[in-house]
């Protein structure tokens, strides 16, 4: 998706940052005093979702930066902890969640690196491992070619060893990162799905092998990876194609390179169904054998969900024998039945990914 | 508007009862007792009719006019005549006459947003709408009364008679013509609610959308015939086993395990007075078994009827599904 517009917040005082986006993009940035103005504009649009994805704003995060994963209630969450630095995505992915979570969807990108580092400096100063992400409101490196954000949070991170960044992204972005001295404290993660629903599920999003090269070079940089296997989609013949990413993901990059690898399978709010049915008549994703969860999501009937999951983690296991899978969202049968375990405790989760974190990254295993 | 249009003795063969193009009520068959209550009280509210280039047209009050034409030895009947220029105040009065009497039918709500769509759009439609409709209608929902009233003929006939709601009727509006005829269909033999209507809509068109087939196909699919062909007597009961046919088709895997677990529940639980509680969907894992007793006596023996039943095998396979 294209940027057609740029509005920015007329409170914000042009500096180097804001500068570097705006000649990049080559748009001239119209200012608004209220943000309802860029609502309007987006609520009145015949497609509202579309509107806000050609149509930038640029304003300082007036919440809150750094916040605790809501996760779900009834299912298992990692307790990650969310690094709030823009919402919404350029891509156009049929199953997005974000499409229904916002009211209205706004493509915002805080500007503010100073605001950033504040309460990343309060984090750095506390005994405890963090694992931190940008990826759950928006995508992670979609701005990379046109901020410094990225790597202003690479070199960060670096300098300091109980934080651990994760950039989660379906993007190839990663130019400005290559060389950076990055000190093992910057995961890059990418989500990855079948070609069949890359295809025709992810619109602008690049290939899986594009994504896995891209995995190759930072691996061949230091970078320590992830791999996100979500959504999971079921679909006739989705059991064959999985297990061809996971040969392709071990074809490309070394398990030792791996973090983490996660598993969750698709899974929305009630009220996204029609907006895929709306923006996206071709799709088929959301017409699974979906049952309302126990979080009022809906979710692939269990016995489905954990058939694709015990190929998948044997085969995986088979490739990678120490590399960290876990689930996202999911609940005690599902553990056990696909991986033989479940971490029962509060932040029992947590703390298996600490542990792998720590090992990856070289964040000081005294804190565990 | 209407207390200055004058009262005139009319002939009832001047009135032209064949246009319609006011009425948004159902036709009625049995006018018995109208016709009755004319004879012995005469007219309490005299009908409206405009007074049209072609002769008058009944506007408001076509049941009265029936009535009073089957009188063998009537010629005339009195009527609120409405001018010529005034065709737009008599589409309002056609509608706000029955809308200010008791709340209009689905069937005749369509119908009145259709004739009042000759003479303003939604958003007018709406604006006026407490005037005319004795309630306030929105324009979304003016539009998609509008859709409505394009569905085929026979939609509207099942609208009218209760066999499809408001609601289902929308949504048919939203697909091709193929879909909606096998929809109507299928809803023509059968007796279901709103909301059932809906779920058979949704698992029809969505195993269709998932298995790239078109609806008549699932239509003419051995199954559904032979539910629908089913000579049960009870249109209602017909509307079930279609849902439940349309539900098994796009559910297989949930609704497989649901009839599996069901059998299992009717071995485990046979002469038993205890009740199963299965997690919804087979989400959780959290089961429960309940059971009434009035004395110490009833308790133990339905405790030891518990214990037997850890051992039963149907029990470890409802639990692993």
């Amino acid at each position: 998706m294209t940027i057609k517009q740029v509005v920015m917040d007329s409170s914000l005082e042009v500096c180097q940052e804001i500068d570097e986006i705006l000649s990049r993009l080559s748009l001239k940035p119209e200012t608004v005093a209220d943000p309802r103005m860029v609502y309007d504009r987006i609520n009145q649009a015949r497609d509202p979702i579309s509107e806000a994805k050609s149509l930038l704003y640029i304003t300082r995060n007036k919440g809150a930066v750094v916040r605790p994963c809501p996760g779900t209630s009834h299912y298992t969450c990692c307790d990650y902890t969310i690094l709030h630095t823009g919402t919404f995505c350029t891509m156009d992915c049929a199953y997005c969640i974000l499409q229904a979570y916002f009211h209205p969807p706004v493509l915002q990108y805080f500007a503010g690196l100073d605001q950033i580092k504040q309460s990343l400096t309060h984090l750095f100063s506390q005994n405890r491992i963090f694992r931190i992400g940008t990826g759950e409101y928006t995508d992670s490196l979609i701005w990379e070619r046109f901020t410094p954000g990225p790597r202003f949070l690479v070199d960060l991170f670096a300098k300091q060893s109980n934080c651990l960044l994760e950039l989660k992204t379906k993007t190839v972005n990663v130019e400005s990162l290559l060389n950076l001295d990055h000190n093992r404290k910057t995961v890059l993660a990418w989500s990855v799905n079948t070609p069949a629903i890359i295809r025709s599920e992810e619109k602008g999003a690049t290939r899986l092998e594009t994504r896995l090269k891209a995995a190759k070079r930072c691996e061949a940089k230091g970078y320590p990876l992830a791999f996100h296997f979500d959504p999971l989609v079921l679909y006739d013949g989705c059991e064959a194609d999985y297990a061809r990413v996971v040969h392709d993901i071990f074809s490309h990059v070394r398990p030792e390179s791996i973090v983490w690898i996660s598993l969750g399978s698709f899974r929305f709010m009630p009220a996204l169904k029609s907006i895929i049915e709306k923006r996206f008549p071709s799709s088929t994703i959301c017409y699974g054998e979906f049952i309302l969860g126990l979080d009022n999501k809906m979710r692939y009937f269990k016995p489905l969900r954990i058939q694709l999951y015990q190929k998948l983690v044997t085969l995986i296991q088979e490739y990678a024998p120490n590399v960290r899978v876990y689930f996202c969202m999911e609940d005690q049968e599902v553990w056990e039945k696909t991986l033989g375990f479940f971490p029962r405790e509060k932040g029992e989760l947590g703390h298996l990914l600490d542990r792998s974190a720590v090992s990856h990254c070289r964040l000081n295993p005294n804190l565990l | 508007m209407n207390s200055f249009n004058p009262v005139r003795s009319i002939s009832l063969t001047d009135i032209r009862l064949d246009d319609t193009r006011f009425q948004i009520t159902a036709r009625e068959e049995n006018l018995s007792s109208l016709t009755r209550s004319i004879k012995t009280v005469g007219l309490v509210c005299f009908p409206t009719v405009w007074a049209a280039d072609t002769g008058f047209v009944p506007v408001s009050g076509f049941r009265r006019i029936q009535a009073v034409q089957s009188f063998s030895e009537t010629e005339k009947i009195d009527c609120r005549i409405m001018p010529a220029d005034a065709e737009m105040a008599c589409a309002m009065q056609a509608v706000a006459d029955n809308a200010f009497a008791r709340e209009l039918t689905p069937a005749e709500q369509v119908r009145a947003v259709k004739l009042m769509n000759r003479f303003m759009d939604p958003a007018q439609m709406a604006r006026q709408s407490l005037g005319i409709f004795n309630r306030q209608l929105n324009q979304g929902f003016i539009a998609a009364l509008l859709a409505v009233s394009t569905l085929p003929p026979e939609a509207m006939i099942l609208l009218e008679n209760g066999n499809l709601g408001l609601k289902p009727a929308r949504r048919l509006t939203g697909y091709d013509k193929d879909t909606i005829d096998v929809l109507i269909h299928i809803f023509s033999r059968i007796k279901a609610s709103s909301g059932k209507q809906l779920d058979i809509i949704t698992c029809l068109t969505e195993v269709c959308k998932i298995e790239h087939i078109r609806p008549g196909t699932l239509f003419e699919e051995n199954g559904l015939q032979a539910v629908l062909k089913r000579d049960t007597g009870d249109p209602g009961q017909k509307g079930d086993q279609v849902r439940q046919y349309l539900f098994r088709r796009r559910f297989p895997n949930l609704e497989q395990t649901r009839q599996r677990i069901k059998s299992g529940l009717g071995r485990l639980l046979s002469g038993k007075s205890l009740r199963f509680h299965l997690p919804e969907n087979f989400e959780s894992t959290v089961y429960g078994v309940s059971f009434d007793f009035t004395s110490l006596d009833e308790f133990r023996n339905q405790a030891q009827v518990l214990r037997s039943m850890a051992d039963h095998p149907d029990l470890k396979g409802i639990l692993e599904r």
